[in-house]
């Protein structure tokens, strides 16, 4: 093998081709003409001759091809000319070619969509270093059931000196605080943070430096603040770093400034936001404080090369030593879980997103069944065509490349018009802005995304490419060559097409049932009371700073005196105020809490979620109350400790008894601590849905305002106008009322709401989008099978019409074609919805998985988009003219 | 010695054991020459038709005493392998 003589053949074959085939052409008719002479020479006649040597031969034009397939860089050329002709076919059949790319491009596009939501929400690695490190830790207490639990200061300090396979362990708890001075007043979120949390991310800042031990529990005041803040309130200040400014009323030094992408990334139910703006470090010891006092998110990172099945390891020889050096864990049974943060962070979103991604690929798939259905229907047309090719020396493997390259430049044209489309898509999923989409701010067309699409048309190509190829194996060319026009289908073929229009209806029934129940869902969710009334509602938040309002009397009077100032503003009916407002993602208050009785190591067992309300709040809110009375003037700082409890919680603690005038020990906020304090149950009003409108978590204690006085307020104001008319005036009075004080968050209560349905939204809307197109696809599916099947029998409908069949016996018997079909495919469909309904479980509220009412709907909607697909041809057929038909022949 | 004069000799030689047919003479001799073991040119033949003429090159040549060689040493040993058998 001498590689300079290949490459010159090569450079013979791709630049004088014409020369090459000529030559080849002679040499083997000269052979030929040889032999022909022998032949003669043995005494027959020229015409005898020439049989003979055609026989001897077996066909000059197969020497020929199997000669260029010899030849150097053969599949290259052949490859090339397959693809000239490939375009040129499908650029003579527009209206195939058309339908067939929109058809894929449809499934591209959504895929391309739905894929660039998956890869930047679940597979994206989060932007920290060396991520995979990190996990966060959450307590359980088996005592209570209570998982997922923030831990206490001491437990941080534990793990961290216990621990051996973390190199680190860090905390955050995320409050709010107000930016005081010059401008207006700012309320933002703060994060109080461990010294090494932003350093253990490792981000660097944008500008500045991040903490050092010294700044550890408030030794030195020092704050670092957000890329936007710094643009926002500081106009991007080069000099920033080392500046004093007035922060919760005092002067605090900006160290350093966070870089322009920073988020945090933390599941929704950490209550920590992807945006803080300012992070100071926890005031005080916080390995000092109590025991129980559980409010610190603990994030660690693992040792290089640790997982996450040997920190938990590490982590339960930890949790035993707590557990046996403290009497309080002990009780409560202390649990510690790591959590890979990454896969914790998307925990709630995956399972959604999963089902649409598998929706998506499923209308993907129905896609190429359509093109491939469009496709062996052109091949079965194009028999002749074939047939010549393969007398014509083509073999069979030739043949079907001949399919896949015509598949391959399909998917190829509507690959790019779906990614085009799937990028359109994409614009307008994000305007649907499902809340849990945080990071959504940077999705959009990548390497990763535009790989899977290439794997996905390149299984698509086979998928389409592979049905004609089967038929063509199939071929008789003599049969092919007589009578290419008109044949009749056979059973092999008929059963492909068949194969294929049962898939597509067995798809498209599984998503049809999953979008109803997705809508179903939704329309439930849409329903739920959430304990309140949140129309007319405006609400917004202010911080009371500690320095300014110290004591729990200096608050209350503001509350008070405020209260009643905003309710004198025009057009407002009630005004109340809460320390944390439903649907909220203001960290939340919950404690344990005793009833009389029990034990105070089983007390422990129980938690609620706690909310300190002025009098007005329920009432303003429209909360009802089931039994007793609301808060009124007399629950006062000083007056009896009274409580307000929820029905939920009234039901599981005293079963069949009125919870009225009962006592329970809950825990009060007084002078800057938690202590426990013995109240009456004066009310009890229904359940409010503070965390998600589908869940029912927690009982709620509701503690007087001047009882608890809480530095965060959430104030909401009934309103007898447009809730946002009202900002202008409520702005104005604060501004007199305390120049140094800011309000955030001033919005109407249907967008805590909204917000609250976003994913149920997202989901539903994106699943009623597959389920019409599978819809769509499906009766466009059928209409293209029957219609090529009645066109090949128009002759033999016009002989039944000729022997007396009647018009409406042809359509029946149209229409029996592609309902039996419908009709086995809707069985099989019924049974794959019914294997996946488990995985959806986790999806559906309010309604069961195998919701009898979707199934229902799924049953009665498919068979009529199959009529709906096999009308017109069944129409065609019934007009059919006998004497035309007959006279084709 | 043009394509179909080898293809004759070949059955002539082998007394007839070996016949190729043109489908499979005609991709075997462009693979030589592509490979430059043999090269062809257009010369008359016999009834005087043009035909295409092969002919050993230098490396053809080196080649077929390379392969023949190695032919022999296999063919050799299976013998060999086949006598112990019996």
């Amino acid at each position: 093998m001498q590689w300079t003589e290949r490459a010159a053949s090569l450079f013979r074959l791709l630049f004088h081709k014409q020369r090459l085939e000529d030559q080849l052409d002679a040499e083997v008719r000269a052979c030929f003409d040889i032999l022909v002479d022998r032949y003669r020479a043995q005494g027959m006649s020229p015409e005898e001759g020439r049989r003979a040597a055609r026989i001897e031969f077996e066909g000059t034009e197969q020497i020929k091809e199997q000669v260029r397939d010899a030849r150097v860089g053969a599949s290259i050329e052949s490859l090339l000319q397959d693809l000239r002709y490939a375009v040129r076919t499908l650029a003579r059949s527009k209206g195939f070619t058309t339908v067939a790319v929109l058809t894929l491009a449809l499934g591209f596009g959504v895929n391309t969509a739905i894929f660039s939501v998956v890869y930047a929400v679940l597979l994206r690695p989060l932007p920290y270093s060396q991520p995979e490190q990190l996990a966060l830790i959450w307590s359980d207490f088996h005592q209570t059931g209570a998982s997922r639990a923030p831990a206490s200061g001491p437990i941080l300090r534990e793990i961290q000196q216990r621990s051996r396979l973390f190199q680190e362990v860090a905390g955050i708890w995320v409050g709010t605080g107000t930016f005081t001075g010059d401008a207006n007043p700012e309320q933002v979120k703060v994060a109080s943070v461990t010294t090494n949390f932003l350093s253990m991310l490792g981000v660097k800042p944008a500008a500045g430096r991040f903490f050092l031990n010294e700044e550890k529990f408030g030794g030195r005041p020092a704050i670092v603040i957000s890329y936007g803040l710094w643009q926002r309130r500081f106009g991007g200040d080069p000099n920033i770093a080392g500046k004093g400014i007035p922060f919760q009323g005092a002067s605090v030094t900006v160290l350093g400034v966070l870089p322009q992408d920073f988020q945090l990334h933390f599941p929704q139910d950490s209550n920590v936001p992807p945006i803080v703006d300012a992070y100071v470090p926890f005031f005080g010891d916080i390995a000092r404080l109590p025991r129980t006092l559980y409010y610190i998110r603990i994030l660690g990172r693992m040792k290089p090369g640790v997982s996450a099945a040997q920190a938990q390891d590490d982590l339960n020889s930890v949790v035993a030593q707590i557990r046996a050096a403290y009497t309080e864990f002990s009780a409560e049974n202390l649990q510690l879980e790591v959590a890979p943060l990454q896969r914790d962070t998307t925990r709630e979103v995956r399972p959604a997103l999963i089902a649409l991604f598998a929706g998506a690929g499923l209308v993907l798939l129905i896609c190429c069944v359509n093109a491939a259905n469009l496709l062996l229907a052109r091949a079965t047309g194009r028999r002749k065509e074939i047939a010549v090719r393969a007398s014509l020396g083509a073999s069979n493997g030739r043949i079907v490349r001949q399919l896949l390259v015509e598949g391959f430049v399909l998917c190829t044209v509507a690959g790019a018009a779906g990614i085009a489309l799937g990028w359109a898509a994409l614009k307008a999923l994000l305007r649907l802005q499902p809340d849990y989409l945080a990071r959504l701010g940077d999705v959009g067309l990548n390497a990763s995304v535009l790989a899977f699409m290439a794997v996905a048309a390149i299984l698509s190509v086979l998928l389409i490419g592979l049905a004609p190829s089967l038929e063509s194996f199939k071929l008789d060319l003599i049969e092919s060559l007589r009578d290419g026009g008109r044949t009749t289908q056979t059973p092999a073929r008929r059963a492909i097409r068949a194969a294929l229009i049962v898939s597509e209806v067995t798809l498209g029934f599984v998503l049809v049932v999953g979008a109803g129940l997705m809508l179903r869902t939704f329309e439930k969710i849409q329903q739920v009371r959430p304990g309140f009334e949140p129309e007319r509602l405006l609400t917004f938040e202010i911080e009371l700073p500690g320095s300014r309002y110290r004591t729990d009397v200096a608050r209350s009077q503001f509350v008070r005196e405020w209260e009643t100032q905003l309710a004198a503003i025009p057009g407002v009916e009630s005004v109340g105020a809460i320390s944390h407002l439903p649907l909220d993602d203001y960290p939340n208050w919950y404690s344990p809490y005793r009833p009389e009785g029990v034990s105070e190591n089983q007390g422990a067992a129980l938690l609620a979620d706690y909310r300190g309300v002025t009098p007005g709040y329920l009432r303003a809110m429209e909360t009802r109350l089931l039994q007793g009375r609301y808060f009124d003037e007399q629950d006062r700082a000083d007056g009896q400790p009274v409580i307000i409890v929820d029905e939920s919680l009234a039901r599981a603690t005293w079963p069949g008894q009125s919870a009225i005038g009962k006592k329970l020990s809950v825990e009060h906020f007084r002078n800057g601590g938690f202590p426990a304090e013995w109240a009456q149950v004066v009310g009890v009003v229904e359940h409010i849905r503070n965390h998600s409108l589908s869940k029912e978590l927690r009982g709620e204690i509701y503690i007087p305002y001047e009882q608890s006085a809480r530095t965060h307020l959430s104030y909401v104001l009934r309103t007898k106008v447009d809730p946002l008319s009202l900002a202008d005036p409520v702005r104005d009075l604060l501004r007199r009322r305390d120049r140094d004080l800011a309000l955030s968050k001033l919005r109407p209560m249907t967008m805590y709401m909204d917000r609250a349905k976003s994913s149920a939204r997202f989901t539903a809307v994106l699943a009623a989008i597959f389920g019409a197109l599978a819809l769509a696809l499906a009766a466009i599916g059928i209409y293209g099978v029957v219609h090529y099947s009645v066109s090949r029998r128009t002759h033999e409908m016009g002989v039944r019409m000729a022997l007396g069949a009647s018009g409406s016996d042809v359509v029946r018997l149209v229409l029996r074609e592609g309902l039996i079909l419908t009709a086995v495919g809707m069985a099989l469909g019924l049974a794959g919805a019914l294997a996946v309904s488990r995985s959806l479980q986790g999806l559906v509220y309010g309604i069961s998985s195998i919701d009898p009412l979707t199934y229902a709907a799924a049953i009665a909607v498919i068979p009529a988009a199959a009529l709906l697909g096999c009308w017109r041809p069944a129409r065609m057929a019934a007009r059919s003219n006998p004497l035309d038909t007959i006279r084709n022949e | 010695m043009h394509g179909l004069g080898v293809s004759d000799r070949i059955k002539q030689v082998t007394r007839g054991v070996f016949q190729v047919k043109p489908g499979s003479l005609f991709p075997a001799l462009h693979r030589l020459e592509q490979n430059g073991a043999i090269e062809g040119s257009w010369a008359p033949s016999e009834n005087n038709r043009r035909a295409r003429y092969y002919s050993l090159t230098r490396s053809g040549r080196a080649q077929l005493t390379r392969e023949k060689r190695n032919w022999k040493r296999s063919f050799t040993a299976v013998n060999l392998l086949l006598e112990t058998e019996t």
